[in-house]
This record gives structure tokens, C-alpha cells and sequence, in this order.
């Protein structure tokens, strides 16, 4: 863990906010590593992709997260998982804005918990059943819809 | 805000502009839930939520809408299955067309793109496949930089007649791990095979019938390869595990066929394990940092072939585990450190075995730096051991930290041989006394099977017969129901 005299680094979300986090935390995010790298942390670093609500909710991933990679120690491993099943449970809004700031941030572990959480939204679903719990218009039409299925017929087998 | 209606009190118009701010939100909010956030990903976004699909889910959602329609197309890891790529008709399929389709859905749309292929996992059967086509499909694997493939020729259907020619390997430098199944593994002589630069680290071959020279092909060209690990294959009778540099690091066999001898010349191995119905030979020529050793011939006196002709040829196993169809005789005669650096010992008898107190304590000093013996006496039957003292040396053992005993019955002769072991172990820290067996399943599992607990009076018994009686001051006694089933091995 990080002593009381750890660095901290401003992060500036898009909307304007300030957060101030351990250095340890905040290179969670490899961009953001980089950006220590590089030098480029002097001041507040701009996070123009991300807003507050989403950057608060990252910072608390990463908190967290953060020098928990020892994956021989289960209990903190089991503990980290109900964190994470918790942690994602927001709604789709919430979802898809991590998913982009895990990805703008690149914090692997973190895509990988929205990905998958997403993709475990369309398992067992039908398409039509995927598209009402996105939102998703079918644009097709009637001829598409039929060609696309017979090109991956097998794919709708039972 | 501007109010048209009539004057209202300002509580009232307070209470209706509220109201109206509330509307706009919720509104809003409904818009919100109706829209489509996730079309707006990006592809690559998309591509890697469907990745943690299985692969036919992926496929599916080809029919969601336009922006989805060749998404799947680009997912790195593959998994196929031919009868569902068929469905409903029945193998064998036409290989031909099993290529095609992998080749047209997920290789030929990548070409140039930088989604690459990470692994692809199939399982066919398949008729007469097209050489070269074959090829050709291997290559374009390459070409998309594949890491893992798992090929799986389900040999019930077309009796294994699907040949991989070793010099393949060279047409995908990028891969990391092979898994073979249900096929011949040959050399292709007319082949000239490239020097290949090959970052294979795990080789797995199941039920693959390996022809001659064919290993020692995959061998030479696999610098990198670490972990070789053979289930229900068939060799020619003579193996031979050599190569120029060879890496490899653990060599798992189980359950082959046809082996006659096996002819080690293995710089960098570590660990080898054998299990096999058929007894075979070992030459070891030069494994000098062969350390842990399992063998088990199940319906073969292991402990026999170890002792007369295997210990030779490993003077620094640190580790041996066999399971045994009988006991080596000889030991009490055997007057030397027989394996001067083993530090760990497990032995397993099928059917049962007689043992007299004198060859284990004899067995125990023919490795005096032995730290680690575990002993399952499930099937064994004690004889009386009280020769064990007059064995001509001294009968106090230095090393010994660890002793496990499993599927102890609690009888009189298994209670006194725990007993001596406490009272000849001057160094022991820990005596474990389990009812349940347990051995060893090779890869670094551990089984047992379910017994019947100690009644009452015999659980006294091994309490009252065994405290107290450990010459070394720091040795705890643990006795229990069940041991623990230990597994460790990682297939990387």
C-alpha cells in the first residue's frame, strides 16, 4: 500500500471537477501512467472524454483495485469479485460511459468487467430480446433480415 | 419559464413550475431510456464485448441490425464445432467445406486489418481432406497471426485418417499453443521444413498416433517448447526426446501405446511423467536437471524397474512419486545411498502389497536427504517388522520434516509402523495420518477415494499408541478423515 506522503495527482474531469488521487491509483490507467511518464502531470491532468460522475465512479474502481494483483490470496480475490459484481451494477448509461472510459483510460481490468457484463446482458437472449434491452432498431429490411440469416444459418439452429 | 394561464398565488405557480421542471427531466430521462447507447460504440468496443460470446452467440448478433452485421467476423478467439456448423446433417462433414467456412467468415475478412486471430478451437469430422488446401489454410492462420489452435479430428468418425505433417508448425511462427486430437502426426519428407523460429511453449497431442521421427521433427523445430504433454497417443517403439537446444521443461505421458524405450537427451528438463497400462524403459542419456519424476505402470512393478535400472541414470531427482503393482525385494540389501539428493518420496501400491517394516525403513535410508515421504497404505498389508532392528546402520533418519500416511485403517501393524517412523525421525516436524488414500493422478493432482470413518475405540487407539512418542521436539501429529488433495499443475 502507498505511505501517507504517496504523491497525488489532480485529475480534471470534462465538466471541470478536480480529483486529487495517490499517484498509485491513478496509474491504474495506463493512459494516465504515460502521461506521469511523460511528464505531462505538473498540473491537473484533462480527462476532456470523461465527466465527473464517471470519473468518480473509475477513481473508486481503481481505489479499489489498486495492488491487488496477487491472485494466490482468495479471500481479498473473493471480496474483489463482489466489489466488482456491485460495482456494475448501474444502469446502461453508467455502462457504456465506463466501457469508454476504461477504454480511453486503458484500464484492461476494467473493460473486461464492463465488456463482460455486457455480453452476459445478450447470452440466452434472443435477437429480438437483445434489441428490446438495448434499444436496438432493426434496421433491416424484411429481404436483409432474411439474406443475414441465411448467411449464418447454422448460427440459428436451435 | 414563461406562464401563460391565469395570475396564479406564487405557491401555486412555484408548485406548477416545479412540476414542469419535473416533467422535462423525466422526459428526458425516458428519451434516454430509449435510446441506443451501445450502437454508438466503436467497432472496436463492439468487437470485444462479443468476444466474450461463445462463438455461435456472436454470430447471432450478425442479424441485430446493419451496424452489427459483420462484427462477428472479427472477434480473435474462435471455437467450432462441425455437426453445429452442419447442422442437422451427420459427420463425417465435407472438409472442404469446414475450411472454407472458417476461412471465408473469420480469415479472409482480416486480411490486412489489425484484429488478429488469437486462437481458434476446432472440432470436425472430417472425409478425405485436401492436402494442400489444408495447407494453405494453416498458412493463412499464420498469416493472421494465430497464438492458440486446437484442432480436433473426432477419429470415431473418420478412424484418425487426418494427417498433420510437422513441417505445418513452420507456417504459423506466431503461435504460442497447439492442441492436437484424433489424427497422424508424421514427418513429410518431401517437405523441406524453413528454420523455423517457432514461439511454441505447449504442445498437446490426445489420442494422436505419432509416427516415426515425427516427434523428434516437432522437437528440433520447436526451440522454445516447454511443456509436451501426450494422452492415449501411439509411438513407434523406440522415442526419442532430443533436440538441438531443446527447451523443453516438462514431459507428461499417459496412457500410450506401442513404447518400447524412451531415450532421454533433455538438457533442460525438469519434469517427466509416465503413466501407462504397458511397461516401458527409460535410457537416460543426459537429463541433468531432471528433477521430479512420476511414474506409474499401473499393472507393472514400478518400484522394481526405479530401483534396478532408473536411479542410475537421475543423480539429482529431487522428486519421485510412483504408483507400484508390487514392492522391489532387493531393497534390504541395498547397502548405498541409492538417491543421494531425493527430497521427496510417494509411493502408491495397486492390489495388495505385503510389506515388512524392514524394506520401508530400508527404502527410507536409501534416500538420506529425503524430507517429504508420504506412504498410501490402502492396499498394503503390514507383516511383523520387528527385524527392523537389527538393520546393520543407524536407524536415525535426519532429514525427514514431513511424513504422510493415508488410508491408515487404524490396524495394529499400521499403528506400530507410524510409531517407529516417530521414533526414527529426528528432525520430523509433521506426521499426517489420514483414513482416506490418496494418490497421485499425474499433472499435479492428487485423488483419494471416500472410506468409512474410524469407529471410536480404534481412533483412541491411534491417539493413545502415537502422542508423545516423536524423538524430534518440534513434531506435530495430525490425524484426520480426509486429506488434503493438493493440485498444482498449470498448463501455462
Amino acid at each position: 500500500m502507498s505511505n501517507s506522503e504517496s504523491k497525488k495527482i489532480v485529475l480534471k474531469s470534462s465538466d471541470g471537477e478536480l480529483f486529487e488521487v495517490e499517484e498509485t491509483v491513478a496509474v491504474e490507467s495506463e493512459t494516465i501512467k504515460h502521461m506521469i511518464e511523460d511528464d505531462c502531470a505538473d498540473n491537473a491532468i484533462p480527462l476532456p472524454n470523461v465527466n465527473s460522475n464517471v470519473l468518480a465512479k473509475v477513481i473508486e474502481y481503481c481505489r479499489r483495485h489498486v495492488g491487488k494483483s496477487d491472485v494466490y490470496d482468495t479471500s481479498s480475490q473473493d471480496d474483489l469479485k463482489n466489489f466488482d459484481n456491485d460495482f456494475v451494477k448501474v444502469d446502461q448509461d453508467m455502462l457504456f460511459d465506463l466501457i469508454l472510459a476504461a477504454n480511453y483510460l486503458n484500464i484492461k481490468s476494467l473493460l473486461d468487467l464492463t465488456c463482460k457484463t455486457v455480453a452476459d446482458m445478450m447470452k440466452e437472449k434472443s435477437p429480438e430480446e437483445i434489441r428490446k434491452h438495448f434499444n436496438i432498431l432493426n434496421d433491416y429490411t424484411k429481404e436483409e433480415e432474411d439474406e443475414v440469416r441465411r448467411e449464418n444459418a447454422w448460427a440459428f439452429e436451435k | 419559464m414563461i406562464y401563460f394561464g391565469p395570475p396564479v398565488a406564487f405557491s401555486a405557480w412555484l408548485a406548477l413550475f416545479g412540476y414542469q421542471i419535473a416533467v422535462a427531466a423525466f422526459s428526458n430521462d425516458a428519451a434516454n431510456k430509449k435510446k441506443d447507447f451501445i450502437s454508438q460504440l466503436s467497432d472496436d468496443i463492439l468487437i470485444s464485448i462479443i468476444a466474450r460470446l461463445q462463438t455461435k452467440d456472436a454470430v447471432r448478433t450478425s442479424i441485430l441490425s446493419h451496424r452489427w452485421r459483420y462484427l462477428h467476423k472479427f472477434v480473435p478467439d474462435i471455437e467450432l464445432h462441425c455437426d453445429r456448423l452442419f447442422w442437422p446433417s451427420p459427420c463425417p462433414h465435407d472438409s472442404n467445406m469446414v475450411i472454407n467456412e472458417v476461412d471465408d467468415r473469420f480469415l479472409k475478412p482480416r486480411s490486412g486489418s489489425k484484429n488478429k486471430i488469437r486462437s481458434l478451437n476446432l472440432t470436425c469430422c472430417l472425409m478425405k481432406l485436401n492436402a494442400n488446401r489444408f495447407e494453405q489454410f494453416i498458412y493463412s492462420l499464420g498469416k493472421s497471426e494465430i497464438e492458440r489452435l486446437a484442432l480436433n479430428f473426432s477419429a470415431k468418425f473418420n478412424d484418425g485418417d487426418f494427417s498433420f505433417s510437422c513441417h505445418l508448425l513452420s507456417h504459423m511462427p506466431t503461435l504460442t499453443y497447439l492442441d492436437l486430437s484424433s489424427c497422424f502426426l508424421y514427418k513429410n519428407a518431401s517437405s523441406v521444413l524453413t528454420q523455423s523460429s517457432s514461439l511454441l511453449q505447449v504442445i498437446k497431442f490426445c489420442g494422436v498416433n505419432v509416427l516415426d521421427s515425427a516427434l523428434e521433427c516437432v522437437l528440433s523445430n520447436c526451440l522454445r517448447l516447454e511443456s509436451l504433454l501426450m494422452y492415449d497417443c501411439s509411438f513407434p517403439e523406440n522415442v526419442f526426446v532430443r533436440g538441438p537446444n531443446l527447451q523443453l521443461k516438462s514431459l507428461c505421458i499417459e496412457g500410450c501405446k506401442g513404447i518400447n524405450e524412451i531415450e532421454f537427451y533433455a538438457t533442460n528438463l525438469l519434469t517427466f511423467e509416465f503413466q501407462s497400462l504397458e511397461m516401458a524403459n527409460f535410457v537416460f542419456e543426459h537429463v541433468p536437471c531432471l528433477q521430479s519424476v512420476f511414474l506409474d505402470f499401473v499393472n507393472g512393478n514400478t518400484m522394481s524397474r526405479v530401483y534396478e535400472n532408473i536411479s542410475r541414470g537421475l543423480p539429482n531427482v529431487k522428486s519421485l512419486i510412483f504408483g507400484t503393482k508390487g514392492l522391489y525385494q532387493g531393497i534390504g540389501n541395498l547397502e548405498f545411498a541409492w538417491f543421494k539428493d531425493l527430497r521427496q518420496l510417494s509411493l502408491h501400491f495397486y492390489d495388495t502389497t505385503t510389506i515388512n517394516l524392514n524394506l520401508v525403513v530400508s527404502l527410507i535410508f536409501t534416500c538420506p536427504v529425503l524430507q517429504e515421504f508420504h506412504l498410501d497404505t490402502e492396499n498394503v498389508k503390514y507383516v511383523n517388522g520387528r527385524e527392523v532392528h537389527r538393520l546393520a546402520f543407524a536407524v536415525i533418519h535426519t532429514g525427514l520434516k514431513k511424513v504422510e500416511i493415508t488410508g491408515h485403517a487404524g490396524t495394529k501393524s499400521e499403528i506400530e509402523f507410524a510409531r517407529y517412523i516417530l521414533g526414527l525421525s529426528s528432525n520430523l516436524e509433521q506426521m499426517q495420518i489420514s483414513r482416506w488414500p490418496k494418490w497421485y493422478e499425474g499433472r499435479g493432482k492428487w485423488v483419494g477415494r471416500n472410506k468409512r470413518p474410524w469407529s471410536k475405540l480404534t481412533l483412541e487407539t491411534i491417539h493413545k499408541q502415537l502422542q508423545g512418542k516423536a524423538i524430534s521436539k518440534k513434531a506435530r501429529l495430525i490425524i484426520q478423515h480426509r486429506p488434503i488433495y493438493e493440485h498444482t499443475w498449470t498448463d501455462v
